[in-house]
């Protein structure tokens, strides 16, 4: 049940700035286990679930993905791209890639040497072969301005999965799950925002809007747990990571400790995660108004920003776990 | 009237000749004001919605850092390549003292030298002070440093001149409140935009609006050495329309409703190809509770130097593209 | 006051950057020493008023985070590996005495492997944080008892050393030295009367991600705020005009300073003959005006600076005549306020 929910999400388009088809299926979703939802004028969707205790808990989770946007299309019909978000170019050639009307494409990078190994792709080198021979027959099927995503297989290898856009479906998903048995004595707000990849944009403008107590953020982390990889404590399967730190921001200790606690209490696994580089939307609902309370649980992830991103069901089903316990409890933190 | 707006000295934070300038060739509206940063505010009340256009006033420049023994001004700056502003002539200060900004003559250079750039650490402006005592007596460490650059049409409908990014964004503000539109109409023209949308970030929370036009004189690379993938923009080839940039992302519904409204009203249009610099919709789209922003610009080759390059056609058609859209209640369509 | 002494208790206590509890609760007491209009916001900023709340209201602040270290990892013999909390240069670091707030305070020594294992190329080439462990004399078991991911790391707190002609050497004088600035200031406006409402405040977070000088300035919301922060104080080897004399009070000038309140802090220096020295940002601050400018519709800011040597390590030097005079600098200027201050803000036109 869960993974048909997930591989439905997965698959939705949705790359930062176009995401109103991931927000559509999202709302499909959501929509049995709220009270009312809309989104507002960026794109961001906002489900509340009513509460009596007159405190407001936000949980959110981004819902764009990485992708190209075509900044131009040249006489032979190739489209020429930027990237929106994070891409790593070496490693996003010779992939497949989909545009929002269905068309597809791969993607090359120009290689001016005949077979040269140590060519290097660059997004400015790099560029998208939709199998038009024209710039009139290319335009036919995508204009400038059009953006397009990884295609990805979901590779289910049993307690593991892999996919891209698992940055961050998979913590959509939980939200949803969570929501699906959620006991709560406050107005919940599950907010799916966007425009995470390129700059952190949607997340501060669900926050000002909604002015919560207390934010919890879910996002993707990375491991230190595959071969000859920089050291970080977190690993696949050990459960939720509760975030410390990570480039963007520091968790008050106060929600850290309250998220531990409530790990602990009930029994759920969890590591403590404190990520080199990287950032969230947490940093960016800490800073509106006059400071909103905000923490974050991270799903540890391989390879973030590929069509082959990792996860851990197990890591998952905890992380649903952990979310209907924070929100069911009765005293929120409410200092650092 | 873009002479005038063009040779106003207004570096980032010292936006007051400008503002001067502006306030004299504003159409009276119903009100006008200026807030604590210096942002420019013109409104015409209306009952529709509440639109805001918006177009920096700040260019960039320079500022005395120090004096040497000399009597030589070291500079700081922001967002000026070194490399344009060797052999330049420049205005310091109120009293807009000329000075020239010098390098070694190439006979005293190392053949090595010759093939590198020169650092604005070795870059001084020179008044003809004797020593640094006297260079005192004319300019203080603090002083705006602004180049001197005169504006004139030239070529086949082309204009020359510093600042065009962003003066003729302004003219373009200026044009369109000479006209009446059925919204509550707020014209803003930002400080601080060349040192991170400073003014805008502020102004979008005084007014709130639920859609922002912001107009930009924005990069044109077509030159013979690159591709037309790099160029951003084309001049002649109309107002290049955002799809994104550094700063944002156009909603793609009213990114396709301006494309629609160029193509309706026969208006020549590009799209800015280039996803790179920002603007201040980036501060402008994410404030308090978030605003619907576009960005429409006006190609100029050389941008961030002492002199660029544009074409009169294109900031003719700006106008007539916003006017069109306004006109046109286009941003009701967009809902 | 005695500003040593204050000096000597501020820089004694631990508060590394999203970490500022212990030293916000010693602020506090110090504040409620001047005011009884004392208040903490939820990420911890602490906020002292002298004056009746009313217009025009000015905001000091001055951050009580301190750089530091955090725990990333525990290797299975017990070693810690860490990363910077804002801008550590690794390089101070081996040899270092610290503090570890694990589960209690752990002292510890941070190490690297010794050069005599290395060959020439490599200990040519600078140390990365990567490369650093912190060493609490624990094996694995223990110290992952006492010790988790997440946990602070500090440089070992020492009392400041008098050099000679009045200066100062301590860890931490960036800013606590000015927290004793923002005390003096206190203490000379009580015996003012003042004509506006002076809002004190030590902020959290300045040296990451400033979020003590955003949430500060939306919260307060005032007329015009000033940050005071250290600046570099000359020393051989660095770049003409980019560091100030040691006995100069240095004030910045640049885009986003406002220029009618730089121009009242001028004022106030000449009135009371202290030499000020400018110095020059075009460009972003690396303070907590950076961040209060933008907040709200716009807050005119200012920066007034005491030059420091050495900054984020543990002997930074500052002379403490020079914090006298930036305190006398901010409250002349504020006690100079009068009913046409919005006319004094307004740029000219």
């Amino acid at each position: 049940m869960f993974k048909k929910m997930l591989i439905d999400i997965l698959q939705a388009y949705g790359p930062s700035g176009n995401e109103h088809k991931t927000a559509r299926i999202l709302a499909e979703y959501m929509r049995p286990y709220c009270d009312e939802l809309w989104v507002d004028v960026l794109g961001n969707l906002i489900c509340h679930k009513k509460g009596i205790s007159g405190k407001k808990i936000m949980l959110s989770a981004h819902m764009d993905q990485i992708g190209f946007i075509v900044v131009d299309i040249d006489e032979n019909g190739f489209l020429r791209i930027a990237n929106v978000g994070g891409i790593l170019p070496p490693l996003s050639v010779a992939r497949e890639v989909v545009f929002e009307n269905g068309v597809r494409g791969v993607t090359y990078f120009e290689t001016p040497e005949t077979r040269d190994a140590k060519a290097v792709a660059t997004v400015p080198n790099m560029y998208i072969d939709i199998g038009c021979t024209s710039r009139e027959e290319a335009e036919e099927k995508v204009q400038i301005g059009d953006m397009c995503i990884f295609v990805s297989n979901y590779v289910d290898m049993g307690k593991r999965v892999a996919s891209g856009a698992m940055d961050n479906r998979v913590c959509c998903a939980i939200i949803v799950e969570a929501m699906k048995e959620m006991q709560s004595s406050h107005d919940v707000y599950a907010v799916f925002t966007v425009q995470e990849e390129v700059g952190l944009r949607g997340a501060g403008v669900a926050a000002y809007a909604i002015s919560p107590d207390l934010n919890i953020n879910l996002d993707v982390t990375l491991t230190g747990d595959t071969p000859k990889t920089p050291a970080m404590s977190v690993a696949l399967g050990k459960g939720p990571a509760i975030k410390m730190m990570d480039s963007s921001v520091i968790v008050p200790i106060a929600v850290r400790r309250f998220m531990i606690d409530c790990a602990e209490q009930a029994d759920i696994p969890y590591q403590r995660e404190v990520l080199r580089a990287g950032g969230t939307d947490t940093a960016a609902i800490q800073k509106t108004q006059k400071g909103i309370l905000a923490g974050c649980i991270s799903i540890p992830s391989r390879y973030v920003h590929t069509p082959v991103e990792v996860v851990d069901m197990d890591d998952v089903e905890n992380t649903v776990k952990l979310i209907r316990v924070i929100v069911s409890k009765e005293q929120l933190p409410d200092t650092i | 009237m873009l002479r005038r707006l063009s040779e106003a000295v207004s570096v980032s934070g010292n936006e007051k000749e400008i503002r001067t300038v502006l306030k004299e060739l504003v159409t009276p509206c119903d009100d006008i004001w200026t807030d604590t940063m210096g942002n420019l505010y013109v409104h015409k009340k209306g009952m529709g919605k509440k639109v805001m256009v918006c177009a920096h006033m700040d260019e960039v420049g320079m500022m005395v850092k120090g004096i040497t023994e000399e009597g030589l001004l070291a500079y700081s700056s922001v967002g000026i390549d070194s490399r344009v502003c060797v052999s330049k002539r420049v205005f310091v200060g109120k009293d807009k003292i000329p000075g020239v900004i010098g390098s070694k003559a190439i006979h005293l250079q190392g053949r090595d030298a010759l093939s590198k750039a020169i650092p604005h650490a070795e870059l001084f402006v020179d008044i003809g002070a004797e020593n640094k005592e006297d260079a005192m007596k004319y300019v203080n460490v603090g002083d705006y440093i602004c180049f001197d650059t005169a504006f004139s049409y030239f070529g086949n409908g082309r204009i020359k001149g510093k600042a065009l990014d962003d003066r003729l964004g302004c003219a373009v503000i200026l044009e369109l409140l000479k006209k009446k539109y059925d919204y509550d109409f707020y014209a803003v023209f930002t400080v601080q935009e060349e040192v991170g949308m400073r003014g805008a970030m502020a102004a979008s929370y005084q007014i709130q609006p639920e859609f922002a036009l912001i107009f930009e004189g924005t990069t044109a690379n077509d030159m013979p050495e690159l591709e037309g993938h790099q160029y951003v923009t084309k001049l002649g080839k109309g107002p290049a329309i955002s799809m994104m940039d550094s700063a944002t992302i156009v909603t793609p519904k009213l990114f396709r409703k301006m494309k629609q409204t160029a193509e309706e009203n026969g208006i020549p249009y590009q799209i800015r190809q280039g996803t790179k610099g920002g603007t201040d919709a980036g501060a402008i789209h994410k404030a308090c509770g978030g605003a619907w922003a576009i960005g429409i610009s006006i190609p100029c080759r050389y941008i961030h130097s002492p002199i660029a390059v544009a074409d009169i056609s294109d900031y003719e058609n700006t106008i007539k593209l916003a006017d069109a859209f306004l006109t046109g209640h286009k941003i009701e369509e967009v809902k | 006051m005695d500003m040593l002494d204050a000096i000597s208790c501020l820089t004694a206590k631990p508060g590394v950057t999203g970490a500022e509890q212990e030293i916000g609760q010693l602020v506090e007491q110090y504040f409620l020493t001047y005011t009884k209009d004392v208040w903490k916001d939820q990420y911890g900023n602490v906020y002292g008023r002298i004056g009746e709340k009313t217009k025009p209201e000015i905001l000091i602040m001055a951050h009580m985070d301190e750089i530091g270290l955090m725990v990333t990892k525990i290797e299975n013999n017990g070693m810690l590996r860490m990363i910077n909390v804002g801008g550590v240069d690794p390089r101070v670091l081996p040899g270092s005495e610290v503090v570890v707030f694990g589960d209690k305070p752990l002292p510890g020594v941070i190490g690297a492997v010794p050069p005599h294992l290395l060959n020439k190329e490599q200990t040519d080439i600078a140390y990365r944080i990567e490369d650093l462990f912190c060493d609490i004399g624990y094996d694995g078991p223990e110290a992952r008892k006492l010790v988790h991911v997440g946990d602070y790391i500090t440089f070992a707190p020492k009392p400041p050393l008098q050099l000679k002609n009045g200066y100062l050497s301590c860890k931490t004088l960036d800013d606590r030295a000015l927290i004793a600035v923002m005390l003096e200031c206190m203490e000379y406006l009580n015996k003012r009367k003042l004509k506006c409402s002076v809002v004190f405040c030590a902020s959290v977070q300045e040296e990451r991600s400033g979020l003590g000088g955003i949430i500060g300035a939306y919260s307060v919301h005032p007329d015009m705020a000033i940050a005071i922060d250290v600046c570099h104080g000359s020393m051989p080897g660095v770049k003409p005009f980019e560091t100030a004399p040691m006995d100069k009070v240095v004030l910045t000038k640049g885009s986003n300073i406002h220029e009618k309140l730089l121009k009242m802090l001028q004022d106030s220096a000449k009135a009371q003959n202290i030499p000020i020295e400018l110095e020059i940002a075009m460009g972003p601050t690396g303070t907590d005006a950076w961040t209060m400018q933008v907040q709200r519709g716009g807050i005119p800011c200012a920066i007034v600076s005491p030059p420091l040597r050495y900054m984020h390590t543990s002997v930074e030097t500052i002379r403490i005549d020079t914090l006298h005079a930036c305190a006398k600098v901010i409250s002349g200027m504020i006690g100079d306020i009068d009913e046409n201050w919005e006319e004094a803000l307004c740029l000219d036109d």
